[in-house]
Order: C-alpha cells, then structure tokens, then sequence
C-alpha cells in the first residue's frame, strides 16, 4: 500500500482527484470526517438535545407531528455519526500509524492504541461491559490521549502555530483526564471491590470544566485571527455565530418561563455543570464560536487548516465527561486531527468540503483545473 | 484489485454507513456502549436493618461519590449548597437498600412555620414501563418517574412526635376554634392527604411524577426508611422490595436500570424546586450470573492479548518495513 502522507512524502500533482488510484485510508479519511462532523452535530442538536426538552413541546398539532420528525432524523443522525465514529477513527488511526512508524514513536503508538479502541469499542456495543471493562477501555483511551498531546509537541504543524497548537491539545487533553479521573477511578474501586470512595473525584470533575473555559480562550487565541492585533478584521461569520449562540445561550438561561434548554444542553450534552459564574461560560461560548468560524474562513484559503475545522466542531459533539465508547471516540479523532494534522490528506479534506459546498463543483473543477487536469462533468 | 476512484470508493462507503444508520434506526439499536458511572447494588453479606443506616453492612457495600448542582432547569431554579452525595445500594433477594450521606452543618427538622424549610433527600428512576429514559427533572409525558422523597420532619414526627401549634408557638393562646374536634376542620386530614397527616408510618413519600408540576402522591406507600444526623453528616436509609407494582420501579437481581438523586438544606432555604440535583447515573443490580471478579480477570486477559498483539504488530511492521 502506498504511503499516505501526500503532503509530506509527494502527492499528484492533483491531489488525487483526477485520476483513478488505489484507494488508501488518508484519501477516504476526510469523507469520514466531514460526515461525521454532519451527522455528529446534527444528532447533538436534534437528538440529545431536542429530544430532553420535549417536556416544554406543546402536545398537540403540528408542533408534535414536527418535533417528533425532528427527533427521528436526530435518531437516525446518531446512528450514522456512531458508526462513521468508528470507521473515521480506524481510516484517521491508520494512516497516522502508516506515517509514524519508527520516525515518530509517540504518534505512532498513540494512533494504534487508537485504532485498537475503535475495534475494542465496537465489540464492546455488542458485548457491554461492567466496571472493569469500563476502567480498562477508559484508562486506555486517556492514555491515547496523551501519547497524542506528546506528539503535538513533537509534531509540526501545517500552519505554524506549533506551541500553541500543542498547549490547546494538551489542556483538552488534561481536561479530559480530569473529568475521566472522576469516572475511571470509580470504576477502578468498583471492580477491586473497595469499599470507600476514591479521592478528589468531584475536585478533578470541576478542574476539567474550568480547562474547558480556559482552552476556549486559548482556541481562540490559535485560530480567531485577532493575533494580527489592529490589523484584525473580524469576518462577518465570525460576529453573527457567536452572536446568535450567546444570544440563544442566555436567552435560553434568562428565558421568562424556565432555563430548561440551556440547563439540558450544558449538563446532558456537553457535560458542563455550570458551577463557575455564567459569564464564564458566555465569553467562552463566544469566543470559541468566533474561533471555529476563523477557522473556517482561513481554511478556504489553505487547505491545509481544514482539518482543524473539524476538529474544533467535534470537541463539542464529544463533550467533557464522555459517557459512551462513541463520545471517546468522537474526542479521540478531533484530538488526533489537531495533534497530527497531516495523518488526513488536506487536499481530500478540502475537496470532499467543497463537494458539499453550494459552489463546491465548480471550485472543485477550478482546482482540477490549475492543476491541469481535465474537468469532467 | 482493480483501481477504484477515492470519490467512487467515498460515497460507497457513506452508502453503506447511511443504509447500516437506517436499519439501526429501524431496530431502535445503538451501536454504543456506555461508559458513564454505575452504581453497583450488591448482594448483601448479613441483615439490613431497617432502623440503622450506620448498621456494619454498609461498610461492605462500595460507594459513589455523585456531584450535585443547583436545580436550573424550571421555576423556581437554585439550590446547589450540598455539593456531592455518597450513595451505597445493597439487595438481599426480597428488597433493595440505598444509604444516602452528605455534609450538612445544621439538622433542620421542621417545616412547621412558613419560615422554616426541613432537610430532605429524594431517589428518583424511570417508572415501570418506561422504554426511553425520562427527563430528570421528574420524567415527561409517555415516560414517567418514580420517586422516593425523605423528609426530615415525617423522620423527627416518627422518632419524637407530631409538632403541633402548642409545640412550635407555646405561648399562642387561642380561646375557642368551632368544630374544631369535627373532620371538617381539617379538611386534608379529611380527605386522607397524606401531606396533613400527623402520624407517618414511614419518613418516606412514594411519588410518581410525569413532568413539572406533575407531582402525585402514589397510592401505595410501599418505600420504608430512617435517617439520622450525626456529627454533622446526614445519612438515610431507603428501602423497598424488589417488586414494584403498578408504576413503581420494579428491581430484579441482573437488572441495569437509571437513579438520580436530590438533596434540600433546609437552613440555606431550599425546598421545592430549590435544591442540589444530580443527573441520571446508571444503576447495576448484583446476580442473575456473572460476577465482578470473573470480569476483572477476563479484562486483564483481553489487555494483556492487546498489548502482547500490538507489540507483535510493531515488531512485525518493522521487519516488513526494512525487508521493503
């Protein structure tokens, strides 16, 4: 099988896109990822969230008949964003694992410890599984995850922002051990069959939230563009996003009835318990926003960041206490895209989004087009 | 194999995902397990009193720590001022335990003035019947809850006697109440509320509940329990047998099913929807086969075959690297 890391070991001149060639993982990865980002944020939207403030749904009419439509497409969008999880992990893992090996042990370690989770996930839907499961495949998923925050600092990055990059996987990273410290050492006591409860769990919960707050700040420190300080010219997308969120966020907590949307959405979908002041999380819903759609926005320009899009857009799928094997596989591919930026072919990411794209066909054309490659129609 | 194009094999593979997504979808099947907290319900070593939750069976049971935070999800929200909830669960066969223990400065046993606000705790499931997991704020339409709600002032009732007017205001005087020795002068007595009673033969509330506002009495008080404050530190005792009848929770050696749970601080004013909430965490009920142990050991074995096949894989990825 052919290498795949085109960026660094020497793609076609069109990146794949014109002429038939073995398929390899990097190549099929980004359509992966992209549908998992899709499905991922749609069943988060339509299913975790839509379907736990039905409680406030009037129960009658056409607002029932669409609600429940809405759920079931939720339903069926968890469905393939589960699955997708498992095949984006193995096609991501593996074509790290195929470009790391014996350059970069870290990362090659860390990408196959990865693939091995995707596979032992999967049984697990089928087989469950009691504390000492839950222990073995969360202490190893945590393990992953460090051995991906080693190789952000080892690692190079496709737009310069090396250290800073590497400091934003790591406190995902360490907020993610927190909030795993919590649940794994239960589960440790529970099947050595200890009788007292373990130390700090409810400490290291709340530190996880507070580097969640603090990463967004630093995401948007990375990616917003307000590094070019007075130069910084802030995208339209960039003040409408994170202004409807915010205003949805404390419209929905200041809302004349009940905060049922806002509540539901932090606690049950992203594990957040809202116990720092709620400006807290305003500014930092704010400025993350503002950073994904910079993050957008400069990956039209370079192709090479697009992967960073999808990975910033799948922290929030995945949440912070990850209470299911998707949600960690989930938080394990965004971590692994922003760790090794290149395991995913960044040409193939941006040419299967701008498939997607209303103009996708005809940019993709004028792609092919620069590279000298015939369009075909 | 003959070349495939990346586009052709991309959107064959997001076919067969779409069609696998639909034919889960169809069989209401997730392909996901859960990794969250469990409480484990063990089968227990000796007899469960059911007037001592400091009897020495607990100390055999494991705990979970489980964080709680202000209610903020309906009118009226806050609460929030106990932190975290320990919580032990035990069955032998006929019924199922929960001890129940937290911190609290002050032991508030009545609710006798409008002022005042008794401590209280609540365990809450999905109801029988319920196939999707209700909202934890007290279930929804189509998916109810059962709930189990001590209260601190039925406990002091049962342990020391009904407070009545002369008790709490000893120096009120009142000359004469007509009909005051009739029914009709205390017409929830009357009327069999069991929220007027003044004599409780258990501190605990059986309720279900299908939504805000929603809150019922059930018609069966069938949950039995104590609590007892000590140095500072609440701890309650619910239990229950196993079989749960009409839409109380039903329990059954093997069963996996969902518990939250709430706590009041009267003296911080909490009460009604003012209180400290916890999510849903699953709950494991010990038997029906299998065993913790024969899990562990088999867990180890998978991981020692995972990292013995790893390394092999990697030795094996080197030799094939250097021979290419």
């Amino acid at each position: 099988m052919q290498t795949t890391l085109r960026l660094r070991a020497g793609a076609p001149p069109d990146g794949g896109l014109s002429r038939p060639a073995r398929v390899d993982a990097a190549a099929l990865a980004p359509y992966a990822l992209w549908l998992l980002l899709g499905a991922g944020v749609t069943e988060l939207l339509l299913f975790r969230t839509l379907s736990r403030v039905g409680v406030h749904v009037p129960k009658h009419g056409a607002v029932l008949g669409v609600y429940d439509a809405l759920v079931q497409v939720g339903s069926f969008a968890f469905n393939v964003s589960t699955l997708t999880a498992y095949l984006a992990a193995g096609l991501l893992a593996y074509s790290a694992y195929r470009s790391a090996t014996g350059r970069q042990p870290l990362a090659a370690a860390g990408a196959l410890l990865v693939l091995t989770l995707a596979g032992v996930s999967l049984l697990l839907s089928f087989a469950g599984g009691g504390p000492a499961t839950r222990f073995a495949f969360g202490s190893a998923a945590v393990v992953a995850m460090l051995l991906l925050a080693g190789q952000a600092w080892r690692g190079r990055s496709p737009s310069g922002e090396g250290p800073l990059r590497a400091a934003i996987v790591t406190l995902a990273v360490l907020a993610y051990a927190a909030a795993q410290y919590h649940t794994l050492a239960n589960h440790a006591y529970g099947a050595l069959g200890i009788v007292s409860a373990p130390p700090g769990t409810r400490t290291a919960l709340e530190a996880g939230e507070l580097l969640v707050l603090l990463n967004a700040g630093a995401v948007f420190w990375a990616w917003s563009g307000v590094r070019a300080g007075r130069r910084w010219r802030p995208g339209a997308l960039q003040v409408i996003m994170p202004a409807l969120l915010v205003l949805t966020f404390l419209g929905g907590y200041f809302g004349r009835q009940d905060s049922s949307t806002t509540a539901i959405l932090s606690l049950w979908t992203l594990g957040l318990t809202l116990y720092l002041p709620l400006p807290l999380y305003t500014l930092a819903l704010g400025l993350y926003a503002c950073a994904w759609a910079g993050c957008l926005s400069r990956a039209r320009r370079d192709p090479a960041t697009m992967g960073d899009v999808i990975a910033l857009g799948l922290l929030p799928v995945a949440g912070l206490t990850l209470d299911t094997t998707y949600q960690v596989l989930v938080a394990l591919v965004a971590l692994l895209l922003l760790a090794a930026p290149h395991a995913a072919d960044a040409r193939e990411v941006n040419a299967a989004y701008l498939i997607h794209h209303p103009q996708g066909r005809l940019r993709v054309h004028q792609l092919r087009a620069d590279a000298g490659a015939p369009a075909r129609r | 194999m003959p070349a495939v194009s990346h586009r052709a094999a991309a959107i064959g593979l997001v076919a067969a995902v779409l069609a696998a997504a639909a034919v889960l979808t169809q069989l209401d099947s997730r392909l996901v397990s859960s990794q969250a907290l469990s409480l484990q319900a063990g089968e227990a070593q000796e007899k469960v009193p059911l007037d001592n939750p400091l009897a020495g069976v607990w100390e055999g049971a494991a705990p979970l720590e489980i964080p709680l935070s202000a209610q903020q999800l309906t009118a009226p929200m806050g609460g929030g001022s106990i932190r975290a909830v320990t919580v032990r669960a035990v069955h032998d066969a006929r019924r199922i335990y929960f001890r129940l223990e937290w911190d609290d400065a002050t032991q508030d046993l009545r609710a006798f003035a409008p002022e005042e606000f008794r401590d209280a705790a609540a365990i809450e499931f999905p109801a029988n019947g319920v196939s999707t997991l209700p909202s934890f704020c007290m279930g929804q339409a189509g998916a109810k809850v059962n709930i189990w709600h001590w209260k601190a002032d039925w406990q002091a009732d049962i342990d020391s006697g009904f407070v009545n007017v002369p008790q709490a205001y000893p120096n009120a005087a009142a000359d004469f109440y007509p009909f005051q020795d009739s029914d009709t002068f205390y017409p929830g007595r009357a009327a069999g509320n069991l929220l007027s009673r003044t004599e409780h033969s258990t501190p605990v509330e059986n309720i279900v509940a299908g939504g805000f506002g929603t809150l019922t009495t059930a018609e069966q008080q069938t949950v039995q329990g104590k609590g007892l404050w000590q140095d500072g530190r609440w701890y309650v005792l619910f239990a229950r047998e196993l079989e749960g009848g009409g839409d109380y929770t039903p329990f059954e050696p093997g069963q996996t099913t969902n518990v939250a749970f709430a706590v009041w601080d009267g003296s911080q004013n909490e009460r009604d929807g003012l209180k400290s909430v916890s999510q849903f965490v699953e709950l494991a009920v010990a038997g029906g086969g299998g065993g913790a142990g024969t899990e562990t050991f088999v867990v180890l074995g998978v991981i020692a075959a995972i990292i013995i096949g790893g390394l092999g894989f990697l030795l094996y990825s080197e030799r094939f690297k250097r021979k290419a």
